[in-house]
Order: C-alpha cells, then structure tokens, then sequence
C-alpha cells in the first residue's frame, strides 16, 4: 500500500494505491488520526487505484467514522471497482447514520462535500 | 472447470502479517486454475484473506513461532479451503446491521461471500473451513 495526502478546497484527499489489508491497515489508521488530531471534519479517500481491502481496512474506516460522527464530520470514498465496492456495501458502510457516501470520482465527492458546508 | 486442474494442496506460513498478501495472490491463482469467474475469484482471496488474517491475530499465542496451515482440495462441485491455526476462536458473529461492532466484519465477509463456512474448535488450534461451489459462480 502507498499513499499521500493532497489537499483539494481544504479537504484532505487520501490517495491510495495497492492492497489495504490488515497487515497495513495500522498505517492507514496512524495518518487518518493525525488528520483527525488536526481537526479534519471531512476526509475523502480515494481508492480508485486500491485493488484490494479486507476487513482490516474496513476496520480503519469504521472508527474513522466513528471519530467523525461526533464532529457532524463525514467521509467520501471515490471507487468505481464493482469487486471494492460490493464489499463496502456488505459492511454497511455507505448510508445516512455513518455519514459516508460513495463517489465515482473527486469531483463528485468535493461537490458533495462543499454542499454540505453550506448547509451545515 | 473443476478438479482435473487442481490437484490437493497444502500451505505452511509462519503467522506474520507481511505473508498476506503472499498467502492472496497464491489462492487468487488456485482459484483461477480452478476455473471461477474474476467475481468469485476475488470473493476466495478475500475469504481466505479474512481467515488467514485472523488466524495471525489471534489464532497464534507464541506469534511468529506459530504456524498457519492452508489446506486447498477441489473436487467436482466445489473448491474447499481450510485454515488451521494453533490459538483458540474467540470471536463471535455479529449482526449484519451491528455498526460498531466493527472488528467482527471478517467473518461477516467470510459468511457473505462464501457457500459454506464452518469454524471448528480445538484445544490445539482452530481452523476454519471454506466453501465455495462451481454452480453458484457468476
């Protein structure tokens, strides 16, 4: 797994290649809580080039919700892999209580997001 | 598609994490060879995944000392792999709708995503066994 943090309107954008296990996942978990500690209220994670995540991964992106939640914080993943995201929807990850969406690219998921802004 | 291209095959790794990925692609291929659609084919690996995953978390009370055994067999309807490891099964099913119960979501794949799965409790180890059968491929 490699990743690296870019910034689009404010939003930290995690991009994420490779395979996302629980071997990695301890990784992953280290970055989004320093995101988290510097006040992220929104994260998107873009794992159009991720091809494969288990529950270790998924582990990661529960308790990044779970951290968000209390903030009216929430989450975007950008994946269009059929594979990923049959798995991601078996969870329950995507829905209105977690607060995470599922997005076909950046640009849909920073449009949704900034919407929220204004709203919130 | 079936048995003539699988023969019995078995896996020994030491319980670390980095072997994953390794223990992955090898089933990626048996499962391949094995004639399963790309879909099944990935739902294998990450059953497998899953099980092997959790077999180096908590199946292996000496950690790397302790081993993980990979058991593959094929026959006409279905490619059935086995995980053994050398801890005791500790964990429990949780509900599909349980959110944060978070940390229980392998098994709720492995269940998802396989035909069969069964989890047999010893005082040497567990070992949990997966199924998948040719005519529910798609």
């Amino acid at each position: 797994m490699d990743m690296n943090v870019e910034y689009e309107k404010k939003v930290p954008i995690l991009q994420i290649s490779g395979e996302i296990d629980h071997f990695v996942a301890p990784k992953l978990q280290r970055q989004i809580d320093d995101l988290i500690d510097a006040d992220a209220v929104k994260l998107i994670f873009d794992f159009t080039k991720v091809d494969y995540l288990d529950s270790g991964g998924i582990g990661v992106l529960f308790n990044a919700m779970q951290q968000l939640l209390p903030r009216e914080g929430t989450m975007g993943i950008v994946c269009v892999e059929p594979n990923l995201i049959r798995i991601l929807e078996l969870v329950g990850l995507f829905n209105k209580k977690t607060n995470v969406f599922l997005f076909k690219d950046r640009k849909e998921a920073l449009a949704a997001m900034e919407k929220k802004i204004e709203v919130g | 598609m079936g048995s003539a291209h699988c023969q019995p095959l078995k896996l020994k790794i030491a319980s670390r994490g980095d072997k994953l990925a390794g223990v992955r692609s090898h089933v990626g291929e048996i499962a391949e060879a094995c004639g399963f659609s790309k879909q099944s084919v990935y739902d294998i690996k990450v059953a497998v995944g899953e099980a092997v995953a959790n077999a180096v978390e908590h199946g292996s009370p000496k950690g790397e000392i302790n081993n993980i055994v990979i058991d593959f067999k094929c026959d006409k309807t279905d490619l059935t792999i086995t995980v053994v490891d050398e801890g005791i099964f500790k964990r429990t099913i949780p509900g599909p709708s349980d959110m944060t119960n978070y940390r229980g979501h392998g098994i709720l794949i492995m269940l998802a995503l396989m035909d069969k799965v069964t989890i047999n409790e010893s005082a040497h180890g567990t070992s949990v066994l997966l199924a998948k059968c040719y005519r529910t491929d798609n």
